[in-house]
């Protein structure tokens, strides 16, 4: 396994620092309501803007937006300051992002943990300086699969690659695989669904958390009439 | 109270429906019962129906008003009332209600109140406006006859009364008659004895003690006949009250107008007022629950202000809901 682990890292290291050598699957990428880009934005600077290296972005359960804020938060890092992002999804059990953004399902990090395939086989360039690494399909149960990721070098090769790597998490409950790879990445961010996510399970979700995360209120919408939020003052 | 506003704006359409289904229900409730025919009748009454305990902090109405009151709170009194009314209008309840039912019914639909010092207010509403005349026409007979029938009872007390005294007063004179004739010799003529001890008061020493014991004696007698005589008196007097109070309508006591038969059905305005009223206010209760139970059963987060404090992470961002 180490020997596997030490190959992916040299293959890692052998692809070019320049994304545009990597192979583009798509010309554009789908576009994002501007509205959800100006909200990402301040998420994005309060998580450290230009300085950000690391980001796993999770939830307590499905269904939160993980996957659409983390394509924001890529495009705010690729746009405004010009770096290189990786995107990986790291949701084993229901991997979206690929299918979402009209990337190849295979290979992904499944192949590159299990040392099938090379990091630059499992790259795929979605356009404006983002890569994405899908999750990729394991032959043996994902879990395994999952601590054989976590046990490899490939996300610290992917760091090392581009100047951000943002990972679709799997979510904490629901899932026997939700904290493993939270521990990975330096920094966590939750999201949560405003008025659907019940307290306990947050709580829950995030009580034995290595890193205690960001939160971002996903879907806040206020009933209330302008002069009553005026009045008071939200 | 920001969540209770904010969940207030977010289900108001629920809510709302939650009012006009309430409201709907009330109505079409009000709307459904039957058409109901109101026959009224008024009765003058005076303070000769409160007997000996008349008293000037109540009006005779009022008393009348209190005394058919409790008369109707009674089960033997409903339950006459309206055998009376079934005789009378030859209208038989739908199912042939029992007692208790019959008892309910008289005892809470029939409205009394005072039209002034000495008028009272009769009326009852019923689906059928002859039984609803005929039950009306029943109290008023019945009470007629409660309050008749409570003069004769006194005026019967008082004969009975005055009856044994003026034969306990008429024992007395004969005794006080027998002891002058026994003082006189056993000759047992008073009126003789009493001649005797008039020309005898200016006689001798022994002659003037019995005199003076005679005329105690008759003094005696005399005022024994004459109580007899004021008792035979207030017994004349009883007995007239007893034969007024025997005769058919009652002293003090007169219904000025008859129970007739209603032409016109009850105005559904008030029922549908009040029912619109009430469920109104019900509905808006109802609704008031309906939030208070969704806005305390939802525990999750809403606001940014809420995340630090119920989960001491740091808020970074939010992001409002797109349409």
């Amino acid at each position: 396994m180490a020997a596997e682990g030490r190959s992916i890292r040299k293959a890692a290291r052998s692809v070019p620092r320049d994304p545009a050598a990597v192979p583009r699957v798509m010309a554009q990428l789908p576009a994002l309501p501007p509205e959800l880009i100006e909200a990402c934005r301040f998420a994005s600077l309060q998580l450290g803007g230009p300085r950000l290296a690391s980001l796993g972005v999770t939830s307590s359960v499905r269904g939160e937006g993980r996957s659409t804020l983390v394509r924001a938060l890529a495009h705010i890092q690729s746009e405004d300051y010009e770096r290189s992002v990786v995107l990986v999804d790291l949701d084993l059990e229901r991997p979206s992002l690929g299918g979402w953004l009209g990337a190849n399902g295979c290979p992904g990090m499944a192949e590159l943990a299990e040392g099938r395939v090379a990091v630059d086989d499992a790259l795929q360039q979605l356009g404006g300086g983002i890569a994405l690494v899908t999750a990729g399909s394991s032959f043996g149960p994902v879990a395994r699969t999952m601590a054989a990721i976590l046990r490899s070098e490939v996300l610290t090769a992917l760091g090392e690659r581009f100047d951000v790597v943002i990972a679709d998490l799997p979510p904490l409950l629901g899932s026997g695989l939700g904290r493993a790879p939270a521990g990975a990445f330096t920094d966590l961010l939750l999201v949560v669904r405003s008025g659907v996510t019940p307290l306990g399970r947050i709580r829950e979700a995030t009580a034995h958390l290595p890193v205690p995360p960001a939160v971002v209120l996903n879907g806040t919408r206020s009933h209330l009439p302008p002069w009553l939020r005026r009045l008071a003052g939200c | 109270m920001l969540r209770f506003l904010d969940r207030f704006y977010r289900v108001r359409l629920l809510l709302l429906a939650v009012v006009a289904i309430v409201l709907t229900l009330s109505i079409g409730f009000a709307v459904s019962r039957p058409r109901s025919y109101e026959a009224i009748a008024r009765v003058w009454v005076d303070t000769s129906i409160q007997g000996d305990h008349a008293t000037t902090y109540v009006t005779a109405s009022e008393v009348g008003d209190l005394m058919l009151g409790e008369l109707l709170q009674t089960r033997a009194f409903c339950l006459k009332v309206a055998r009376r009314s079934q005789q009378a209008s030859g209208v038989t309840a739908a199912g042939q209600p029992d007692d208790d039912q019959v008892y309910q019914t008289l005892s809470t639909h029939f409205l009394l109140s005072t039209a002034g010092p000495n008028v009272i207010t009769v009326s009852f509403a019923d689906g059928d406006p002859r039984r609803a005349a005929a039950t009306t026409q029943a109290v008023v007979d019945l009470f007629k006859e409660q309050v008749l029938g409570n003069q004769a009872d006194g005026a019967r007390a008082t004969v009975t009364f005055y009856q044994q005294q003026v034969k306990s007063a008429r024992d007395d004179l004969a005794r006080a008659d027998g002891r002058i004739a026994d003082y006189l010799g056993g000759s047992g003529d008073v009126s003789a004895a009493s001649g005797y001890a008039t020309t005898n008061t200016t006689g001798g020493s022994s002659g003037a003690t019995t005199d003076v014991t005679l005329m105690g004696l008759q003094r005696d007698d005399d005022a024994l006949r004459k109580r007899s005589d004021d008792l035979v008196q207030k017994l004349n007097q009883a007995q007239l009250d007893l034969n007024v109070a025997q005769q058919s309508a009652p002293n003090g006591y007169r219904v000025v107008d008859q129970p007739i038969v209603p032409r016109k059905a009850v105005s559904r305005t008030k029922p549908l007022l009040i029912a619109g009223v009430g469920g109104l206010g019900a509905g808006a209760l109802l609704s008031l629950l309906v939030l208070i139970a969704l806005t305390a059963s939802d525990s999750s987060l809403r606001y940014p202000g809420e995340v630090e404090a119920a989960l001491g992470l740091r808020l970074v961002g939010t992001i409002p809901r797109f349409a």
